[in-house]
């Protein structure tokens, strides 16, 4: 393609909306940033209020502060109402939208699962992109794998914000009563495998992990209701080992959008090792698909972190592929839906 | 059971990732431009990112994750292919990459500009700039000097096309006798109108840079018994020129407040025949939101502009009425353009 070909695909109009967009990127953010570190949330909870009085609040020089209020309602954030006095508008009258409103807690606070995303943006952003695509030396994001217990319990406790939301998507997609045994493979703290252990006391459920998290595990359900169908069992899936067989179910969750290709099908194939031969292997992830902005921010993110390698995040049609090559069909898909931006991959051995 | 006026979880999330992911979307533009791998990959076409990180000097595993991401936002395209019996991830530039760069594979000037415009502003601390920090950095309206009224009309002038094919698909200009082009940049659109049709005589007025600008692109054009330029700022004149069948303004009035607009459709209203008509071209909010915040962002740097200076198609049509028009044509921007263009009679 060269030059002018570009017009059989795109109109002069949509290649510049395109550029737009990638352009107000930059100030959209900045604008999320301030409305959280400036508490906007919280001076707005209880009610509307007129520009001039919110500028006051936060103590801000009031003629930008109508620019930026203005700018939080162009972005969405803000609900806005002219007063007008001869056709001009005098004053406007801001209100937290319905979405603005759903972000937060009953406070007017960014939960932690919104504010760490926030922190993990901010903390990518004050790299230099230019220095570190010419190889500086980086503080890395995140490590992978842990190097210490702290990290891997600051790891599991991220993970353990959204696993309420895992817990409820695996039990509209999985009719877990089919299943007499089965193994979470590096199931973080254990929470997930522990809630299944409960919710199903027929089902043996075993949670396998690397030692650091196992030892997590084995913490935390000190401090729950002992149940009898759950065991720990210390292993490394992601080295020369196999993984522990005779198992129903062997399930996957928010492991394989965080591996390459190559070991994701190292994976699949010890799975496919042990497990039963009328047994399913069940994947919850995200997919890239539908979830473009959510995909593009995490793998932005790891472009400053060596030990997490490119092109994490897989398509639905990339999960059947390895699957294949891994000896699975897929026999069902639960698409994300309202509920979380997880999909799940229910697949029979071959 | 939910508010059926909030988001569902998953709508609430994609909005949230949305804004967060303009961030990285924005860092990776401002790399694609700055690493000149657009010369690189116009020439080569193809290439691996191997050969990539080689050619560019870069660090040869985070390059895979750079490339990944520009594909991922569009501006290159990935594809899998055997080269010598190994499978490679080949990266070209795509549509969007193509249609941001001139015939040697250089990113367009104005597009660079706009990129530079951002990053000036983009280091400041900025709630410190909403507390009121001095801003050196601002762009000044009136331009200050002859440099800066250069600068913004060789803007003006690159993206008038645009505005002037806007114009003559809503308006059949050879049924008219005299236009104002008010605040018509350095002539290039008056220019423009004269010579096609021949009926047409058109004064426009500006500032003197701009005037002094414009008087050029008339001798050039050798339009000097058509096309009259005036010495005027639209701001503190009480008035604009009068005697007109047809009033237009191009890409001003998006830069003002509503506060500012009336006062100019007052006065567009008195410089008009009976019955004369003011064209109105300029982005809306509607369908150029991204646009929009781009800009809007930037005027927080500048104290001389106002607040809410893009306006939505009902802001406009009310100030039209509230000066004395009667909105007589609309017509939505296309895809050729950003503008689109309202008609309104003087009442």
């Amino acid at each position: 393609m060269k030059t002018e070909s570009w017009k059989e695909h795109l109109t002069p109009r949509r290649r510049d909306d395109l550029f737009e967009h990638l352009l107000s990127g930059g100030a959209k953010i900045k604008l999320l940033e301030s409305f959280i570190d400036l508490d906007l949330g919280v001076v707005l909870w209880a009610g509307p209020l007129p520009a001039e009085e919110i500028g006051k609040k936060l103590v801000l020089q009031p003629y930008r502060a109508r620019k930026w209020l203005n700018l939080l309602h162009l972005l969405g954030l803000l609900e806005k109402k002219s007063v007008r006095q001869e056709g001009c508008p005098v004053d406007e009258i801001y209100a937290l939208t319905p979405f603005a409103r759903s972000l937060f807690s009953e406070n007017g606070k960014l939960p932690l699962y919104y504010s760490s995303k926030v922190s993990y943006w901010k903390k990518a952003a004050a790299h230099d992109i230019y220095e570190a695509l010419k190889g500086e030396a980086l503080l890395q994001i995140v490590r992978w794998p842990p190097q210490t217990i702290k990290q891997a319990a600051a790891y599991t406790d991220w993970m353990k914000i959204s696993a309420d939301i895992v817990l409820a998507i695996l039990q509209k997609a999985v009719d877990f009563r089919k299943y007499s045994t089965l193994l979470h493979v590096a199931g973080g703290d254990g929470f997930i495998a522990y809630r299944l252990a409960q919710l199903y006391p027929d089902i043996s459920v075993t949670v396998f992990n690397q030692p650091a998290f196992a030892y997590l595990i084995k913490k935390n359900i000190e401090k729950e209701d002992r149940v009898v169908n759950f065991t720990v069992v210390e292993g490394d899936a992601y080295g020369e080992g196999s993984l522990p067989e005779g198992f129903a179910g062997i399930l996957w969750t928010r492991i394989f959008s965080d591996l390459p290709d190559e070991t994701v099908l190292q994976l699949l194939k010890k799975t496919r090792k042990a497990i039963n031969a009328d047994g399913r292997v069940i994947i919850c992830e995200t997919m890239t698909d539908g979830n473009e902005d959510f995909v593009l921010t995490c793998e932005f993110n790891y472009l400053f972190t060596d030990d997490l390698g490119a092109r994490l995040f897989k398509t639905k049609k990339k999960y059947e592929s390895l699957l294949k090559e891994a000896g699975f069909n897929a026999v069902d898909f639960h698409e994300a839906g309202d509920e979380g931006m997880y999909t799940v991959i229910t697949a029979a051995p071959a | 059971m939910q508010n059926p006026l909030f988001p569902s979880l998953s709508e609430k999330d994609k909005r949230f990732n949305e804004i967060l992911a303009g961030g990285a979307e924005t860092r990776l533009l401002e790399s694609f431009v700055g690493i000149n791998i657009t010369e690189l990959l116009f020439r080569s076409e193809i290439l691996s990112g191997d050969k990539i990180a080689e050619a560019l000097n870069l660090h040869p595993f985070r390059v895979q994750k750079w490339l990944h991401l520009l594909s991922l936002i569009g501006l290159l395209e990935e594809r899998d292919e055997e080269v010598e019996g190994k499978k490679e991830i080949l990266y070209g530039l795509s549509p969007l990459g193509y249609g941001l760069v001139d015939e040697d594979g250089k990113v367009f000037p104005y597009t660079v500009d706009k990129i530079l415009f951002w990053q000036a502003v983009a280091g400041l601390d900025f709630i410190s700039v909403l507390r009121g920090k001095p801003l050196p950095l601002a762009v000044r309206w009136p331009p200050r000097t002859f440099d800066s009224a250069y600068h913004l009309e060789w803007w003006m002038s690159s993206t008038a096309e645009g505005a002037i094919k806007a114009i003559e698909k809503t308006i059949n200009l050879d049924e008219y006798k005299k236009m104002l082009d008010a605040a018509g940049g350095d002539g290039t659109m008056a220019c423009h109108f004269a010579k096609e049709h021949k009926n047409l005589l058109v004064t426009m007025f500006n500032l003197p840079h701009s005037a002094y600008m414009a008087r050029e692109n008339i001798v050039a054009n050798g339009l000097v018994e058509r096309v009259f330029v005036e010495e005027r700022n639209f701001l503190s004149d009480k008035s604009l020129p009068e005697g007109f069948d047809i009033v237009l303004w191009s890409r001003v009035l998006c830069d003002w407040s509503s506060e500012v607009v009336i006062g100019l459709l007052k006065k567009t209203y008195r410089s008009l025949l009976p019955g004369g008509e003011i064209i109105i071209c300029e982005p809306l909010i509607e369908g150029n939101e991204d646009f929009i915040i781009a800009w809007e962002f930037r005027y927080i740097f500048s104290d001389d502009f106002g607040v809410a200076c893009y306006k939505t198609r009902n802001e406009y049509e009310f100030l039209l009425h509230e000066a004395g028009f009667q909105v007589c044509g609309f017509i939505p921007a296309d895809d050729e353009s950003i503008y689109s263009v309202i008609r309104a009679k003087r009442l």
